[in-house]
Order: C-alpha cells, then structure tokens, then sequence
C-alpha cells in the first residue's frame, strides 16, 4: 500500500514540478499552485499510464478530492 | 422586478426580519421557496410553470439515477434534455427554424423566461452530481424546488452547485451580525455598480450602437469601453446584491467575480469573470471533453477549448454574433494554452519584467476582452463588423460623447477592484472613513435614480444578463 501511495506522489510531484509535494486523502485541486482544468487531465493521464489503467467520464467528473481518487485508483489494481 | 428596483429591496428587507420569526429548519426553507414561487409569480403563470418542470424533473430524475449503480448513461441523457427542452425551445427554436430554412410561421413566439438559462444550468449540474456520485439524491422535494427557486439568485445566477447551497438552505434565516453587515454592504455596492455606473453609460452606448454607421472611430472605441464598463459593473452589481441578499438570509452563495480587468491574460479573464458559469462550464463541459479526446494531444486540448468557449458563446445567445463571440475566445484561449510554455520560457530569458511588464499584459487583456465586446454588443454582425472596419480604416477625430464623468465613474470601478484585489479589507478602515463611504454610496444611488426621475428616463433598468 505505501508503495503504492509513493508512487502516485512520484508522479503528482512530477505533474506539478514540485519535488517535496506531499499528498493526503482531503487534498483538492485549490491547495496545490498550478492544478487547474489543465493539468487535472495531465494528471489523470500520468496515472493511467504508470499504473496501466483507465478511468472512466463518470469516474473523472466524481473526484472530489485524492483521497477518491486514489480509492478508484486501487480498484483497478489486481489485489496485491 | 430588477433587483435595484426599491421594490426589490422592501421585499428583501422584508423576508429577511421575517422568516428568523418562524422556528429554525424546514418550514423556514419552505417560507423562502413560498417568496421564491412568488417572487417568480410576478412574470406570469408560464413562466412559473416552467420553473416548476425543471424542479420536479430534476428531482424525479435525482432519485431516478441514484437507484442505478451501474450504467445510468441513458437516464443522464434522457434526463438532460428533459431538463434542456425549455431553454431549447424558448431561446433556439426560433433560430433553428430561420437556420433550417423552414417556414417562417413555424417559429412560435416564445418568450424567455427570466432566469431560465441560470437555473437550468443549476438542475443540470444537480442531476450529473448524482450521476458521477457527487452529492446524493436529494429525497425531499421540497429541498430541490428551494434549491433551484432560492429568489436572490433566480433572475441570474450566480449558478450554484447542490453540496454547496443545498446544505446551507437547511440553515436558513440563522442571524449572524457580521454576515449580515457583510451583506449590507455588498447590496450597497452592488447598487452603486447598478444604478450610479452601469445605467449612467447604458444610454451612451447606446446611443452608439443604435446607430454603428454614424459614428466614427474615436467615438465607436469610446463606446466600447463605456461598454465594458458598464456590463461589467451591471452583472457585478447584479450579482453583489445577490450575494449581499442571499448573506442576510445567512447563506453564502459562490463569488462570480473577482476583479476581471485586472487579469493579465484572457485565461486568467475567464476564471474571473462571471466564474459560476465558466466554472459550471469547465467542470461539466470542458473537463469530459478534454478526457475524452486526451489521446489527440494538443489538439484535443484545442478542440476542447474552442467547444467549451462557442458554447459559452451560444448560451448567451443563438445568433452568430455570440457564437462568434465564443468561437474567438476559445480560439485565442486555445492559442495562448499551446503557447504558454513557449511564452514562459521567454520571459524567463528575458525576465520578468516587472510591475510594467504586468500592467501591459492586463492592459493587453483588457483591449482583447473590449475589442471583442464589440461583437456580444452590436445588434447584429453586420453592425459589428461596420465597427470593427470603421476603428482600421477611418480617421480618428475628437469624439462627440462625453468622457469626463465617464471616466470618474470608470475610475470608481478600477478604484474598488484595486482595493479588492490588494486584500485590504474595508472592515479596517477607521468607522467616520466607513460611515462616509455609506453616505456618499447611498446619495450617489439615490441622486442617480432621483436625476432619471426627474429626466423622465426609466429610473431602473432590467441587467443585462436578465435578457442570457
């Protein structure tokens, strides 16, 4: 599981160029400088290909804050 | 009834010392959505009738999709038109019927609704909130109908989101000094926005626009620049006795401007300018199509905006001059995105450039935003256009309208958005500078409305985003 939190933190700090960017489960798109409309899809992109997945509109459009969307984000992982 | 007519506010002063005298909870709630279907009454028994279908329907179709977990798909559409028939029928049937080329006689003559499109577009964002699991069906009806009639904010928004005004309505009437003050405030501004800026340039502009062919260059740009003063103060006036309203009754609603003109690019524009219909766009719009066309790259990103912004043009509405109007700012919004970093990267190598460099760029901004208020102002394209050519080709001269109190009052807007935007509050200000301010607000609005009075000019004017 803390594998699994690190590596979507890789790829957040990556997406927004902010290498001591720490994530939590409430964290929303206002409390991080440069997450706007844009680079939410950057991200979600960025996602999809490191842990081959896809979300899905309804998926997307739903995400409320990382806590949700990491909880999706697993489901679609085998269990470990 | 406009919300700067003292009739308005006589209602307003009058809901808001009654309905704290009912016990707290729903029967407060159902009091205000009485005032709401009253309120919406006085446009006519169709209009209130259509009010009440999209309620219902939005409700009914709420719990519709929550009882499916999966799929869902089909409802959300079917339910979207439902939801869209009325603002479809009365606002591009008309223009379907002249596009399509069909009998003339076919178009009815329908009238729009006041507020339609505003909350409209708040029962779509309520219906696909359930649908992505965003908020859950509201159960009780009686919640949906105050939630899409709340009156400070049915004529024209700010369009609201259902987790955020759903919850407050439940706690409505709960008196708080400091919102109330706050709140006071707000419609004193707003009013002074409404009546003292935006219907003193209304008849300058048009005097202008009524007539594109008559004028010259000097006094077309004049014109447009009183134009974009005065929509902008018309819809921020607007849209802070909204809010000022809605903060005696002790909800918040969401901001819908904070200081446009001082935006340093036209992106930066749109997030500040009329923000619940740009956000309820970006969400619900702009974010699904973007998703959905991610694997086009920049062009996906391209497409998606130039979408997003000819639609937000279109809702405003059907004729080409707002589809043109929306078609140009997505496009340049579209260029300055695939341009940003390449434009960073050169301002990094230069540098920053400073305070001057910044003014510049809002300078910029705001000659881009004015130039195309030419084209959301004119009465057609055609008369855009005469404008548009007028301002190239011919020769500049002394204008004919007035410009020294139009830029005092211009100056007024730009002092309180400067203001605004520093973050100094006005609470801190010592009580005789505050107490001042009051005064001079409320001779202002008063002197304004007295002065049509005696002119025999309307003394209040219906917004101009009554008419979107």
């Amino acid at each position: 599981m803390n594998d699994f939190r690190e590596r979507v933190t890789d790829i957040f700090r990556e997406v927004f160029d902010k290498p001591a960017l720490e994530i939590f489960d409430e964290m929303q798109a206002k409390d991080v400088e440069g997450w706007d409309s844009l680079t939410h899809i950057t991200l979600i992109m960025a996602l999809e290909e490191s842990f081959g997945v896809k979300f899905t509109t309804r998926e997307v459009m739903g995400f409320q804050n990382v806590g949700e969307m990491l909880v999706c984000l697993r489901a679609k992982l085998p269990p470990v | 009834m406009p919300s700067s007519d003292p009739r308005y506010l006589l209602l307003v002063a009058l809901v808001s010392v009654t309905l704290p005298l009912l016990p707290a909870g729903s029967l407060r709630l159902r009091a205000c959505l009485v005032v709401g279907y009253a309120f919406y009454a006085l446009l006519g028994l169709p209009s209130l009738l259509v009010l009440g279908y999209v309620s219902v329907v939005s409700y009914a179709g709420g719990l519709w999709l929550d009882d499916c977990h999966e799929g869902g798909r089909r409802r959300l559409t079917l339910l979207v038109f439902a939801i869209l028939s009325p603002l479809l029928t009365a606002k591009y049937f008309k223009s379907a019927v002249y596009i399509l080329g069909m009998d003339s006689r076919i178009g009815l003559d329908v009238i729009l609704p006041v507020g339609l499109s505003f909350y409209t577009f708040q029962a779509l964002g309520y219906v696909i909130d359930v649908y992505v699991g965003r908020v859950r069906a509201e159960r009780r009806l009686d919640r949906v109908l105050a939630f899409l009639a709340f009156f400070p904010q049915l004529s024209a928004g700010p369009i609201e989101r259902a987790n955020h005004l759903m919850p407050q309505l439940e706690r409505i009437a709960e008196f708080e000094e400091t919102r109330v003050r706050a709140g006071i405030r707000l419609i004193l501004w707003g009013l002074v926005l409404k009546v003292v800026v935006a219907d003193s340039l209304a008849p300058l502009v048009e005097r202008i626009y009524s007539n594109p062919y008559g004028y010259g260059p000097s006094d077309i740009a004049l014109a447009t620049v009183y134009f974009s003063v005065q929509v902008y103060a018309d819809f921020a006036g607007y849209s802070s006795i909204a809010i000022g309203t809605a903060k005696l009754l002790g909800i918040d609603l969401v901001p819908n401007f904070a200081q446009p003109y001082l935006s340093e690019s036209l992106t930066e524009f749109w997030r500040r300018w009329h923000m619940s219909l740009s956000g309820w766009f970006r969400d619900y719009v702009f974010t699904p199509l973007h998703f959905a066309w991610r694997s086009w790259g920049s062009a996906g990103v391209v497409a998606a905006l130039v979408a997003t912004f000819t639609l937000i043009g279109i809702w405003h509405g059907s004729t080409w001059q707002y589809a043109l109007f929306g078609l140009l700012h997505g496009t340049l919004i579209a260029v300055g995105t695939i341009t940003a970093k390449t434009r960073a990267h050169w301002r990094w190598r230069l540098g920053p450039g400073g305070r001057i460099a910044g003014a510049g760029r809002i300078l910029l901004t705001f000659t881009l935003v004015t130039l195309t208020f030419v084209l959301f102002r004119a009465r057609d394209v055609h008369g855009a256009l005469a404008m548009y050519g007028a301002l190239a080709t011919q020769p500049w001269q002394v204008p004919r309208l007035p410009w020294h109190w139009p830029l005092g009052l211009t100056l007024l807007v730009l002092a309180g958005d400067l203001i605004a935007a520093s973050g100094y509050r006005f609470t801190l200000l010592p009580r005789p500078v505050r107490w001042c301010a009051y005064h001079a607000g409320a001779i202002a609005i008063l002197a304004a409305l007295f002065g049509r009075f005696i002119a025999g000019a309307p003394y209040v004017q219906y917004y101009i985003y009554n008419r979107f």
